[in-house]
This record gives structure tokens, sequence and C-alpha cells, in this order.
């Protein structure tokens, strides 16, 4: 059974079928919702915001808006590695409540935008990826591989900012 | 206070006393001060009835915390109902206010408006439109009608002073007409009538007459405001509210026989000056703090002068502009200026040496600068204003206290941004009032003691000064004790008894909340509620205020802010290999430290010894977490600033640069960062982040 954590703000949100963008992150593939992709950058300096949890990277300027940029690899627990030219920033604007928020999520590299079809989609299976179920909402299979379909929603919920925030020893 | 405020006070305490528990000591203190506050809203207005029910209130909830009482829950009930009957008879218009006992002469039977209004009623076809336009140009109208009438307490004989109020209420009763506004009408036809025998010489303007014109422009005012509160919520406004007393107020008065003129308040301006004892200040600019004797010299030539010049001012052209709009225009700008010197920082322009190229690329620099100050300035006003709104309340003030008052200001005309001019209202008039309040003596005679002149002085300054502009308040009053400041801050907690403190730092104790030594409690201020909203409504202007005092003598407010909300002036500086931003409003002074200023004590930690203080220092790379290798504190810089009452040195490794920063808010998920305040973008495109120098006082505490 996939593992529901409770998170007060959002029940689990199950896939849809629709356009995907596809992106790689330690060697599996995953899929964001394009309607919540604003655009891809290149890696560019941040500046790092302190006592920030370690996958909460910084912010930087995006023409001006200051977003913050989150290091998935860190974020799902999985060991960081040094960036090369194909690491990528995608800028996406996730829910918060009724207000969207724009951040940046550090990805491995950025492959395509497949379309996924209802008969493509399927629950998210048991065992897992490396990362833990809860940000899965669903799968899509294409050909022979399958995509993990991210909840992006949910990477950075405001539960864990105001955990972080409260708690005086961190960031170390 | 405005009736809108009031009845959302009325609401949230109506709320609080359903959810409280009885013994919910704390709840029930905030409770305590929000009746208090409300009943004095209710005596201030005469609204007597009202008063006497919400001072059974205060001494109910005041009984309920002390366990005076039988039965708890039954006395909070009572509460409510106090409340519920408060907010029934504002919101119902019909307030029972006791007319001011004063002799009134007998009326005579001339023909006069019928005081028996009609019944509530609303407004068939009203037009909404229409409507905000009156809205804001009635309340201009007030505003210099108000000006006017002060101008013309000092000076009686002032004729173009009684006309302009005389037009003014001619125009609003016009419109009002037009509009159906029945209760705006008459009463502006009454004021009209007395205004226009004022002006014909019929009536002599006396202490009493002026008293009576001026509480119809406030009478006037709040039919304006609740004017406005229906047209906001889209509802014709209804019309029929009881104005009996204001009104019978006029008609006596115009109808009564000339009055003495009442000496008290009148200026002659051959009145010998002395010097003004000085008061301690700071920064002594050549500029002094207390308005010289050059603004009481105002002979009749200088004040036609003065009116000259307002009608001319009244011929410039203004133009309504959609607020978000402006602002998003204001943004834009910023954004270029931000690039502009992103690419004219870039090493590949840098290095293009053609002559045209370098000129064009410096014209496009000053062109983007120039906008900058044109787009800021465009939501600039003059502090003036809000000068005069304190002028009259420095006279209301005084007049209850007893006391025998003259308000100067000076640099009415220095610019702010309309928000921060906004805001800036109700801290400036709370620190106005404490200097009427506890700053002057309460008679003359305990000045002449003390050989000060007989009027008490109360003077606003402002001033530009850096990318900041500075309002001083000051009174030459009594001053601060700082005897008495020690002792009642040890007996809140606030301090600990061992910390050495400055005079500076000590007044500045008064800031802190939970503080009032105020010997007796009066209306006004002195429940220790004050002082550190003060603050607080400042310090969210980016800006900072503290106060110093000569005992005895008088006491100065120091008001600093930015000039606009979005852009404060700061210091970037390098610690280890990033950059944060110090706000230069909150700097004192930086230095290299020497090796014999610095100590280190087992329970202060390091500290340095600067004008005979200890200050203690942080580490900003500690507080931080960044990593750099160990630099000797000698080999660093340590930024002395205002955190709270106390003073704290910050260790960075350089200073950088000293410039114009525009404020960006850290997005949602990054509120609240413990240090930092807010971000922005440096030349280089990078973002830096500006520390919070009170929060960061509290980092350090937890290390």
């Amino acid at each position: 059974m996939s593992n529901d954590l409770i998170l007060s703000e959002n029940i689990k949100s199950m896939a849809t079928p629709g356009k995907y963008m596809v992106f790689v992150l330690a060697g599996e593939e995953y899929g964001i919702d394009i309607l919540k992709v604003q655009e891809i950058i290149g890696v560019i300096d941040v500046t790092r915001v302190p006592k920030m949890p370690k996958y909460i990277k910084g912010v930087i300027n995006l023409r001006g808006k200051i977003i913050p940029v989150i290091n998935l690899r860190m974020k799902f627990g999985i060991e960081e590695i040094e960036y090369t030219e194909k690491t990528c920033i995608i800028v996406v604007q996730v829910a918060r409540g009724l207000k969207s928020v724009t951040m940046g999520v550090v990805v491995d590299e950025v492959e395509e935008v497949v379309d996924i079809s209802s008969e493509q989609l399927e629950a998210t299976p048991d065992f897992g990826s490396q990362i833990d179920m809860e940000f899965i909402m669903g799968v899509g299979k294409i050909d022979n591989s399958v995509k993990l379909l991210l909840d992006i929603d949910k990477i950075l919920s405001a539960t864990d900012i105001s955990a972080i925030v409260s708690t005086s020893d961190l960031g170390d | 206070m405005v009736e809108k405020k009031i009845v959302e006070k009325l609401d949230s305490v109506a709320q609080e006393l359903m959810l409280i528990d009885a013994s919910d000591l704390q709840a029930l203190g905030l409770l305590h001060t929000e009746f208090e506050q409300l009943r004095d809203w209710a005596s201030d207005n005469s609204y007597d009835e009202l008063a006497s029910l919400l001072k059974e209130g205060v001494g109910i909830l005041g009984d309920v915390m002390l366990d005076n009482v039988d039965d708890a829950t039954k006395s909070i009930d009572r509460a409510s109902q106090i409340i519920a009957t408060v907010n029934e008879s504002i919101t119902s218009g019909k307030m029972e206010t006791k007319a001011k006992s004063k002799k009134q002469p007998k009326k005579t039977a001339s023909k006069k408006k019928k005081a028996t209004p009609p019944p509530e009623q609303e407004i068939e076809n009203f037009d909404f439109e229409l409507a905000g336009e009156f809205i804001y140009e009635a309340n201009e109208h007030l505003e210099y009608s108000e000006q006017n009438l002060l101008i013309l307490e000092k000076n009686p004989d002032d004729n173009e002073a009684v006309n302009t109020v005389f037009r003014a209420f001619h125009t609003i009763k016009g419109v009002a007409g037009f509009l159906g506004l029945i209760d705006i009408k008459d009463l502006a036809h009454e004021a009209e009538t007395i205004l226009d025998k004022v002006r014909k010489g019929d009536i002599y303007c006396s202490g009493e007459i002026m008293d009576v014109i001026l509480a119809s422009v406030d009478a006037m005012r709040q039919l304006i405001t609740s004017l406005q509160d229906s047209v906001s919520k889209g509802q014709s406004p209804l019309q029929g509210i009881d104005q009996t007393q204001i009104i019978t107020r006029l008609q006596n008065c115009s109808t009564g026989a000339e009055e003495a003129p009442s000496s008290v308040k009148e200026e002659k301006p051959s009145e010998p000056e002395e010097s003004m004892p000085k008061v301690v200040v700071e920064e002594p600019e050549s500029e002094e703090v207390i308005a010289v004797p050059e603004d009481k010299d105002k002979s009749k030539p200088a004040q036609l002068a003065k009116q000259v010049d307002r009608s001319l001012a009244q011929i410039q052209e203004f133009m309504k502009v959609d607020s978000n709009r402006l602002d998003g225009l204001i943004d834009l700008i910023g954004e270029m200026v931000i690039t502009s010197s992103t690419i004219a920082g870039a090493p590949e322009i840098k290095g293009i040496k053609s002559v045209n190229f370098r000129k064009q690329l410096r014209q496009l620099e000053k062109i983007t600068r120039e906008l900058h100050e044109k787009g800021m300035s465009l939501r600039m006003v003059p502090v003036g204003p809000t000068f005069r709104k304190m002028e009259r309340i420095v006279r209301d003030l005084a007049k209850k206290a007893g006391k025998d008052i003259e308000f100067f200001t000076h640099g009415e005309d220095t610019e702010l941004d309309k928000t921060v001019v906004d805001r800036l209202n109700d801290p400036l008039l709370h620190i106005v009032r404490n200097a009427v309040d506890h700053g002057i003596e309460s008679s003359g005679e305990d000045r002449e003691k003390k050989k000060k002149h007989p009027k008490g002085r109360v003077g606003i300054h402002a001033y530009h000064k850096g990318g900041n502009i500075v309002i001083e308040v000051s009174d030459d009053g009594r001053g601060l004790d700082t005897e008495a400041i020690l002792a009642k801050a040890l007996e809140k907690g606030l301090i600990s008894g061992n910390e050495q403190l400055s005079d500076k730092e000590i007044f500045n104790l008064i800031f802190e909340a939970g503080f009032s030594t105020a010997k007796k409690i009066t209306d006004i201020s002195g429940r220790g509620v004050g002082m550190d909203v003060v603050r607080k409504n400042i310090e969210a202007l980016n800006g900072h205020v503290e106060i110093d005092s000569a005992y005895g003598e008088g006491s100065v407010f120091t008001i600093k802010l930015p000039l606009t909300l979005a852009v404060i002036d700061g210091v970037i500086t390098k610690v280890g290999n990033e950059r944060y931003i110090i706000p230069t409003l909150s700097i004192r002074e930086s230095l290299r430290p020497k090796p014999e200023q610095i100590s280190t004590m087992v329970n202060k930690g390091t500290t340095i010894t600067l004008h005979n203080h200890l200050i203690p220092l942080f580490r900003v790379n500690e507080l931080f977490d960044v990593e750099t290798p160990p630099k000797d504190l000698t080999d660093s810089i340590v930024v002395v600033v205002d955190s709270g009452f106390r003073q704290i040195g910050l260790v960075v490794d350089e200073l950088l640069d000293q410039q114009q920063i525009v404020i960006k808010t850290l997005e949602d998920t990054m509120q609240d960062v413990p240090g930092i305040s807010g971000s922005t973008i440096l030349s280089d495109g990078l973002v830096g982040l500006i520390v919070d120098v009170i929060s960061i006082a509290k980092l350090a505490d937890k290390i």
C-alpha cells in the first residue's frame, strides 16, 4: 500500500493524463505536470540562505523575482553530486493553499515532454525507487520505460518550513 | 478615532469575550485595555452614556481579574452585553451625546431649521461615481478648512481664512444637495451660516465660536467617513442621522450675542523671545532642534503672502492615478536600474573602448537614474498636512490638560512616500501626545521656577539626511528621569540590573513593551501600551526611532525613515564568500577594533569598549554558518547597530559598499528566516540578503 503520510494540507493526489516534463534524477526518470513548469534554466549561482535545511540551496534572481532553489537529490535523501553541464533548474509553480509559489528544483538532466494517456497510467507500485513514495502520484508506462510522476506541490510543504524554522539546531 | 475602526474593535472584543476563559489572566488583561481604549474614545467624543457603560465594563473586567466576583461567567456576560449595546448604538447611528454644559443664550424666535430629523431612509438613484469624487474633494476641503481655522485662531482678523472656510462649506453643501445627502447638506448649511456672519463682521470669531466651527468640521468628517463606508460597500447611504446636538450649537452660536474675545490662545507677535534651552541631541546639525523664534514672528504680511502662495498652488493640476499601476511602473523602473547597472558592470561591456559607445552608455545610465528618481517622486507627498493635523491635536490636548503650549513645525515641504506618510500618522500622533501630556509641565509656575518660558513648546522638525528623512519631535518640558526609568525597567523585568547602560540606552528603554512611568494614568497616555507600538510601527516602515533627553530641560524623539517603503539605504558587507546587507538606519558606527578595545568576559562573551561602553560582539559568520577561515578581530570590521534598546557589534570581514537597496521580499517559502529581513538584487545580478538587526540578536542568544 502506498505510504499515505498525514500532511494536513492535502490528501494524496492521483496522476491525471496529460503532458509531463521528464527529467532524470540518479538514473531514474520522473515526470512533472507540464502545466506547473514555468521554464528551465541552466545552473546559476545560488545565494545561500542561512538556517535553512540542506536541501534548500538558497535563492536566485529570476528576472527580478527572488525564488528559492531546492536540490531534489538532497530532498529525497539521495547523495548529492557535482553539477555537470547537463544539470538544470526547472522553475515550477507549486500550489500552496490558494496561492501559487514559484521555486526552482535542481535535476541531473532534462529529457523531454511526453504525453501520457489514461491507458499508460498506473497506480504507484509498492516497492519503489530510491525515494519516498509519498511524493509519487502515479506511474506512466511509455514503451518499456517507466516514469515516476512527481507530486511537485508536496515537495516543499508549509509544515516542512515551519518545523524547520522553529528548531534552533539546524543547517549544520 | 474613526467609526469604522471602532466597529471593528467592538466586533473583535465581542468575539474575544465569547471565547475567553475567566482564568486566563493575560487575555483578560488585554481585554481590559481594549475596554479602556473604547471608554476613552467614547468620552473623547462626548458619548457620555457609552463612556459610562464602557467604564462599567472596565471595572467588571478588573474585578474578574482580581477574582473579586462570585460568578465570573455572569460578569463576562455582562461585559458582552455592554459591548453589544455600544455596538448597536453606533451602527444604528443614534448616538446619545450629552450637550456640553455651557451657558446658552436664549433662543430668539427666528426662522431656524427644525432640529427634528426625518426618519432614516435611503437615497433613490444614488450616484456612486460622483459620490466618490465628492468624498475625495470634501476631505481636501475639510483639511484645508482646518488649517485655515487654526490660522484664524491666531489671527482673528484674517478674513481670507474665513472666506476660504466659508467657501469650503458652501461647496460641500452644494454637491451634497445634488447627491441627496441631506445630513451633510444640513450641517454644511448651519456652518455656512455662522461663517457668513463671521466674514461679514456680524459675529466676532471668539474662542467659543472657533470651538463650535472646529466641532462642525469634525462632525462633517464623520459624516463623510460613514458616507465613504457605505459607498465602499456599494450601499446607498442612509440619511436622517441625528445631528441635533451640533446643529443646535451652531444655531445658538450664530444667533447668540457677540462674545468677548478669549485671551488665552491669542499670541501677540511682538512678545519678546527668550532663547530656547538647547536640548542634548546626538547629532548637532546647523539647524536647531527646536524651531527658532523666526517662526513666531508671523506678521500679517507674511500670512497674506502664504495665502497667495496657497491659492496659486490650488491652480496646479492633479491627476488621479490608480495606485496599483503606479506601483507596477515603479517596480519596472527598479528592474531597469538593476539591469542597466548590470550591463554597465559586465566585463565584456567594460572592455569596449569606443568613445562614442561609452558616451552613450553613460547617457543611458544617467537617464535610468533620473527615471528612477522621477518614478520615486511620483509617490511622494509633503509631510505638511500631517503636521497640520498634529497642530490641531496639540491645541485640543493642551486645552484639555489646561496647559499653555505653543506648537512649531519646520520642514513642512519635506516629502515622503505617501504610504509612509499615512502610516506615520499614528506613531507621530502618539509621540506628540506624549510630549503634551507627559513632557510639558502642568503649570506655568512649575516652568517659571525652572526659568523656562511660561508657554510650553512642542515642535516638529523634518529634513532630509543621507538617503533618509529625519523627523524630530521636541519639547522643552520635564525631560526624562533615568533613575525612574531604570527602577521601572527593573520592576517590569525588562533588565536584570547587571547591565551597564548608557543614558541613551536607558532613555530608549521606554520603547520596551509594558513600560510606563506616568505617575498618574491620564486619558491619553500612560498605560504602557503606547511606545512599543510606536516603535513597531516605525520599524515596520523600515525606520528607526529613539529618544534623547536632558532632565528638567526637555526631550527629543528622533524618527528616521527611508524615503520609500521599497528602498532603504544599506551597507553591503562581506562575510567569507557571502554578502550581507545591513540597513544604514540601524548602524551607529563601524570600526576596525584595536587590541586594547577588545576584552572577553565569562558571562558576556567577547566585547569591545567604545565610548566607555561595553558592546557585545557577534560574529556574523558564526550566526549564519558561513564557511570561512577564522579571522582575527583586529583584521575584521565591527559594525555597531541598534538592536532593540541595546547596541551590539556585528563582526564582518569587510565593508564593500553603501548604496540604495531595492527591497524584495523573500517569497512565502522563506518568510521568518531568523536574522534575515529581506533580500535584494545586487549589481552583479546575485541576490543579497538583508540582515534583521533585531532578530539577529535573538539568534545570537541561542548560540
